[in-house]
C-alpha cells in the first residue's frame, strides 16, 4: 500500500489482508448526530441524532424518501455541507489505519482542522457524488481527471501516476485505451465507472456512495453494483450506500438502515429486510414495490406524505401515515430498541409491531390492481388509437441520420393499458411524441378510430388533442410556476369547450380536482405549483389531461420522479379513472415490474425496436426474446437475492456495449 | 433559470390592496444597490416631470453677459457664456433626456421581445429571417449610422432621436431573449400548454413572456442606459435640436463656449455629474435584478455567520453545539 511516506513504491490497488489486521469494529463510528439547516422560520432538524457505523468490507444501504436526510447526514459526516446547515450534536470518529499512529483514539471529525478535514476527505473517506457521472470536466481527458486527483494526494512520478490510472480504469472495466477519452465519448455507465474509479484512487477506506446508480438503466446499474462488490472484496473499503430503493439495497448491502423524517427507524441485516422488515415504515417501502415473479398481489403502499421537519411534536414522525397508529405512537421517543425475538442486530424504533405481525384489519389496502380481475375481458374492446409501422430519423446530412423509431406498430384499446418498456435510448418517449403529435413521424401511419390522422398538422391538431392527451414526466417541470392551478385547468377547460360542451366554471375546476382526489378542493384550487408536493402536482397533471375529455392518456414515466410511497397511489389513480373513463392508456416506463402491475399489454422495445410483445402477466412469467430475459433478470426485485444472468443474455448485455462504445 | 426562480415568487395580484402589499414586500426583499438605483432613478423622473416649474429662472433667457459666472447663492450652478443659469437649465433639460431613454427604452424592449420570442418559439424558417435581420441590425455600425440619419435633419426633434435610436437599439435583447425562450420552449409546462391545445400567441404571452420577466427587465434598463448615453453624446455632437434643452445640449453649449479654456467647470461638470449619476442609477438596478434573480449572490448574511466570523466557502460544515432554534409556534 502507498502512503506518501513511500513515494517509490508503485501501488499495488489496495491490500485484501485489511481485513485481517484492520482495528476491530467500525473504521468510521457516527453517534447521535444532528444536523439542523437553519432558516428565519426555525431550524430545519433534517438528521436528528442517528448512529451509524460503518464496518471494513461491509456494505451499509441507507434508504429512505427524498427529504428523509439521508445525503444530509452522509455529506455532514464529512462537514462538507455549506451553512445555513449546522452540526447541532453528536460524534464522528473515524479510525483508519494510515491515521492510527497520529489518532491512537481515532481521528474526531467534527472537532476537526480545515486542514486535517483535507487530509481525510478523498485520501481516507471517498464520495461518489448523486449524478456523479456529470460531473466530470468535460473539457478533460478522462486521464487527465483521475491523474489530478491521484497527484494531489500521493507523491508519485509522472510514470507511476499513469500506470495507476490504467490500473484503475481497467479495475473498473474499462479498457486503457479509453483514457484518451473525453467524458462525452463514454457512455453514462462508463462514465459512472470512472467516477468510482477516481474515487478508489487513492485507495481510502470508506466510500460514500450517494444514489450511484440512479439515472442508469437497469441493465447497467446491476453490472456497476457488481463491480462495486467485487471491488469491495478485493480492496476491503467500507461503503455506505445510499438510495432511495430499498429493492435495490436488498441486493448489495450487508445491513439496511432505514431512515424518516431525520430519524434511523429501523437498522437490520439485509436478510430480516428480505423477510419484511419490522417497522411500519420500512414494510410499507417493501410494499410499495411491485413484483417480478411470484403472483400479481395487492400492494399496500404508504398513504399520506412526509412531515415538515420544522415540527417539534413529540412521538413519532410516522404515526400519521401508519397503519398501526395507536394513540400511544404519540408518547415514543423514537429510540432503537432491539426487535423481541429479532437475529443480533436488528433494531427497531416502533416498540409496538413485531415482525410479520399482519396488518390491522381497519388499515386501508390501498394499491388494489385494479382492473387487473378483468384482465382479458376487454380484448375485444373498441380499437381507439394505432400506430403502424411507425418510423422517426432524427438529423441525416453529414453526421449521419439517427433511427430512434424502427417500424413500430401498436394499438390502444379502450378501458386497456399498454405498456411501453424499454431502457433510455430505446425510443420509448419518442413514440410518445409522434402519437401525441409533438414530432412528425418519418413515416408509417397514425390511426384514429380507424381513420389516417396527421396530428402535427395545424387544422388538426387541436380536434386530435381533444382524443388524445399526455401527462408528463416530471410534475416539478409540467405546470407554469406562475400560474395557479386554477389557470392550468380553465385554460385546459375553456380550449376544449366547445367539444366538451363544459364551461371553464369554477365549479368544473372542482369537479376536475375532485376526480384526482386532491380534496378538500378549495385548499388546492387557488394553490401555486410550488405549495404542492410532487405527487399532489401530478394529479394537476393528469386533471389538466381530463379536461379534455380525451378517450386515450399517453403517460410518460408518470411515475418516475415521484417517491416510492407516493408511486402506488398515481398508479391507482390513473388505473381508476381507467375504469372510470374506459380510457385507452398507453404507459412509457423503463421499470418492467411497474408495468406487470398496471398494465394489460407489454410491448419491450430495445434500440427503436418492439422485440416482444405480450400479455403482461404472460411475458413477465415467460419471456422468450433474450432482451426481454436481461431486462427482468437485472431489474431489482426485493423477492430474488442473488438472481444471475441467464448466460444467453449476459452476451448480449456486453455487445450491447461494445456497440454503444463504437457508435459513439 | 434565474428569470423563473425571479418572477416565481412574485405573485400576479389583482386588488388594489393586493398589489400594494406584494409591492412592499417585493421592496423588502430588493437587494441595497436595487434599492438605491431605484431611489435615484425616481429623483430624476420627478425632476422630469416638475423640473421646468422648479427652474428659478428662464432657462432660455439670454442677457448681454459675455463670459460664464461661477455658482454664487443666485446661481447654485453658474451661469453660462449668455447668463443662463446652469441649473435651470437642467432641471428642463433633465426631462428631454429622461424621456428620450424612458421611449426608446420602452420602443426597443418591446421590439426585442416580440422579435425573440417569435424567433424562438416559431423555429424554422421563421427564426432564421428574424435572426438574420437582427444579426444585420446588430453588426450595423450604430453611432456612425446615428450621426448619418440625424445629420440628414439638422434640427432634429427628440422625436426623431428616439425612433433612430429604438431602430438600432433592439436586437441585443432580441438575440438574448430568443436563447432564453429557446430553452424554455421545451420546458415541460410549454410542452404541456401545447398539449391542451393552446394557440401559439397565448403560449408566448402567458407561458414564454411571463417566465422571462427578469431578463425582459434586465434588456430594458439596458437599453434604457444605452439610449440615455448615445442621446448625450449625439446631442453633444450637436445633432439634435439645439434650442431645446437637454444634458448633452448643455453639454454641446459648454463645449462651443469653450468652457474648458475658461475653467468655467460648472458648465460641463454639473450636467456631467447628472448624466453619470442617472447612468450609475441604471446599472445598479441591474446589478440588483441580478442578484434577486440568482439566490446564490444573497445568501442571507445572518444565516451564514458562525460564532464571530462569517463562513466561507471553504470551511467545512460548522460544528455548533446547542439546542436547536424551534419554530414558532
Amino acid at each position: 500500500m502507498s502512503t506518501a511516506s513511500e513515494p517509490q513504491q508503485t501501488a499495488p490497488v489496495g491490500t485484501p489482508d485489511r481485513l485481517s489486521t484492520g482495528p476491530a469494529g467500525p473504521v468510521l463510528d457516527i453517534r447521535g448526530l444532528d444536523i439542523a439547516y437553519r432558516s428565519e422560520l426555525g431550524d430545519v432538524r433534517a438528521v436528528r441524532g442517528v448512529d451509524l457505523a460503518l464496518s471494513p468490507g461491509k456494505v451499509i444501504g441507507l434508504c429512505g424518501e427524498s427529504g428523509c436526510g439521508k445525503s444530509t447526514l452522509a455529506y455532514g459526516a464529512v462537514r462538507l455541507l455549506r451553512p445555513p446547515a449546522v452540526v447541532t450534536g453528536g460524534s464522528v470518529v473515524y479510525r483508519g489505519q494510515r491515521l492510527a499512529e497520529r489518532h491512537p483514539d481515532g481521528f474526531d471529525v467534527l472537532a476537526a482542522s480545515d486542514r486535517d478535514l483535507k487530509e481525510l476527505r478523498w485520501r481516507e473517506v471517498a464520495i461518489v457524488f448523486q449524478s456523479a457521472m456529470n460531473s466530470l470536466n468535460p473539457v478533460l481527458r478522462v486521464e487527465d481527471q483521475i491523474m489530478d486527483g491521484i497527484r494531489a494526494h500521493m507523491r508519485m512520478g509522472n510514470e507511476q501516476v499513469h500506470d495507476r490510472a490504467r490500473q484503475l480504469i481497467e479495475m473498473v472495466g474499462i479498457k486503457p485505451e479509453r483514457l484518451r477519452a473525453y467524458p462525452h465519448e463514454l457512455s453514462g455507465g462508463m462514465r459512472q465507472r470512472v467516477m468510482i474509479a477516481m474515487a478508489l484512487s487513492v485507495d481510502p477506506e470508506v466510500v460514500i456512495m450517494d444514489e450511484p446508480t440512479t439515472g442508469l438503466d437497469v441493465i447497467v446499474q446491476k453490472e456497476i453494483l457488481r463491480e462495486v462488490l467485487d471491488l469491495k472484496v478485493a480492496l476491503g473499503f467500507a461503503v455506505l450506500f445510499i438510495t432511495h430503493d430499498l429493492s435495490l439495497l436488498l441486493e448489495v448491502a450487508d445491513e439496511v438502515v432505514v431512515m424518516y423524517a431525520g430519524q434511523v427507524v429501523e437498522t437490520a441485516p439485509t436478510s430480516e429486510v428480505r423477510s419484511g422488515g419490522a417497522h411500519p415504515y420500512t414494510r410499507g417501502l417493501l410494499g410499495s414495490f411491485p413484483r417480478l415473479r411470484g403472483p400479481r398481489v395487492q400492494l399496500t403502499g404508504i398513504p399520506g406524505s412526509p412531515p415538515d421537519l420544522r415540527s417539534t411534536a413529540a412521538g413519532c414522525p410516522f404515526q400519521p401515515r401508519c397503519a398501526f397508529a395507536t394513540d400511544a405512537c404519540l408518547a415514543i421517543d423514537m429510540a432503537l430498541a432491539p426487535v423481541p425475538d429479532g437475529t443480533p442486530g436488528h433494531l427497531s424504533a416502533c416498540p409496538f409491531v413485531a415482525p410479520g405481525q399482519p396488518l390491522p384489519a381497519g388499515a386501508v389496502a390501498i394499491g388494489r390492481p385494479a382492473g387487473i380481475e378483468a384482465a382479458g375481458a376487454g380484448e375485444q374492446s373498441e380499437l381507439v388509437l394505432a400506430g403502424v409501422d411507425l418510423h422517426k430519423t432524427y438529423g441525416g446530412g453529414r453526421r449521419g441520420a439517427v433511427s430512434a423509431v424502427k417500424g413500430v406498430t401498436l394499438e390502444l384499446r379502450r378501458g386497456r393499458v399498454v405498456a411501453l418498456v424499454g431502457e433510455s435510448g430505446s425510443g420509448k418517449s419518442t413514440i410518445a411524441k409522434l402519437l401525441s403529435g409533438q414530432e412528425r413521424r418519418t413515416s408509417g401511419q397514425i390511426l384514429l378510430d380507424g381513420k389516417e390522422i396527421e396530428p402535427s398538422r395545424r387544422g388538426q391538431f387541436r380536434r386530435y388533442k381533444s382524443e388524445v392527451q399526455m401527462v408528463f414526466q416530471d410534475p416539478f417541470a409540467s405546470l407554469n410556476p406562475l400560474h395557479t392551478v386554477r389557470y392550468h385547468l380553465q385554460r385546459a377547460l375553456a380550449v376544449h369547450s366547445a367539444r366538451t360542451g363544459r364551461k371553464p366554471t369554477v365549479a368544473e375546476i372542482e369537479r376536475l380536482l375532485d376526480q384526482v382526489k386532491l380534496n378538500p378542493v378549495e385548499k388546492f384550487r387557488d394553490a401555486y405549483p410550488h405549495e404542492l408536493s410532487g405527487g399532489q402536482r401530478q394529479r394537476v397533471s393528469i386533471a389538466r389531461a381530463l379536461a379534455a375529455e380525451p378517450r386515450v392518456l399517453l403517460a410518460d414515466e408518470p411515475v418516475s420522479m415521484l417517491d416510492v410511497s407516493i408511486r402506488l397511489e398515481i398508479l391507482d389513480l390513473i388505473a381508476e379513472l381507467r375504469s372510470r373513463f374506459q380510457l385507452a392508456i398507453l404507459y412509457i416506463t423503463h421499470d418492467i415490474a411497474s408495468a406487470r402491475y398496471f398494465a394489460d399489454e407489454i410491448l419491450v422495445m430495445n434500440r427503436g425496436e418492439v422485440v416482444e410483445r405480450g400479455p403482461a402477466e404472460q411475458l413477465v412469467q415467460n419471456p422468450t426474446h433474450p432482451y426481454t430475459q436481461l431486462l427482468i433478470a437485472s431489474s431489482p426485485d426485493p423477492d430474488t437475492f442473488a438472481s444471475e444472468l441467464p448466460g444467453q443474455a449476459a452476451v448480449i448485455a456486453s455487445d450491447g456495449l461494445e456497440k454503444e462504445v463504437a457508435s459513439e | 433559470m434565474g428569470a423563473t426562480a425571479l418572477t416565481a415568487s412574485a405573485r400576479p395580484a389583482v386588488k388594489p390592496i393586493a398589489v400594494l402589499r406584494s409591492v412592499a414586500s417585493t421592496w423588502r426583499r430588493l437587494p441595497l444597490k436595487a434599492k438605491v438605483g431605484i431611489v435615484i432613478l425616481v429623483v430624476f423622473i420627478v425632476l422630469a416631470i416638475f423640473g421646468p416649474a422648479l427652474a428659478p429662472y428662464n432657462a432660455s433667457a439670454v442677457t448681454s453677459q459675455a463670459t460664464p459666472e461661477p455658482p454664487t447663492i443666485h446661481h447654485l450652478f453658474g451661469t453660462d457664456n449668455s447668463g443662463g443659469d446652469v441649473l435651470s437649465e437642467m432641471l428642463v433639460g433633465i426631462r428631454s433626456t429622461v424621456e428620450v431613454g424612458l421611449f426608446t427604452g420602452v420602443i426597443a424592449t418591446v421590439l426585442s421581445v416580440l422579435v425573440g420570442t417569435a424567433a424562438g418559439y416559431l423555429g424554422g424558417f421563421a427564426d432564421e429571417g428574424l435572426s438574420l435581420f437582427s444579426n444585420v441590425v446588430l453588426v450595423l455600425p450604430a453611432l456612425p449610422l446615428l450621426i448619418v440619419i440625424l445629420a440628414y435633419e439638422p434640427h432634429a426633434s427628440a422625436f426623431a432621436t428616439i425612433v433612430a435610436l429604438s431602430a438600432v437599439g433592439w436586437p441585443w435583447g432580441a438575440r438574448v431573449i430568443r436563447a432564453q425562450t429557446l430553452s424554455l420552449r421545451n420546458r415541460d409546462f410549454v410542452l404541456a400548454a401545447r398539449e391542451v391545445g393552446e394557440p401559439a400567441w397565448r403560449i408566448i404571452a402567458f407561458e414564454l413572456i411571463p417566465n422571462q420577466i427578469g431578463l425582459i427587465a434586465a434588456s430594458f434598463v439596458g437599453t434604457f442606459l444605452y439610449a440615455i448615453l448615445t442621446s448625450v453624446a449625439l446631442a453633444f455632437l450637436g445633432l439634435t435640436n439645439l434650442s431645446d434643452w437637454s444634458l448633452g445640449v448643455i453639454l454641446y453649449w459648454a463645449q462651443s463656449g469653450s468652457a474648458v479654456e475658461l475653467g468655467a467647470w460648472w458648465w460641463y461638470v454639473f450636467p456631467g455629474m447628472a448624466v453619470a449619476i442617472l447612468g450609475m442609477s441604471l446599472v445598479l438596478i441591474n446589478f440588483g435584478l441580478d442578484e434577486l434573480s440568482n439566490p446564490r449572490l444573497r445568501a442571507s448574511a445572518s444565516l451564514l455567520r458562525v460564532g464571530r466570523r462569517s463562513w466561507r466557502p471553504t470551511d467545512p460544515t460548522p460544528v455548533v453545539r446547542e439546542a436547536p432554534v424551534e419554530a414558532e409556534p
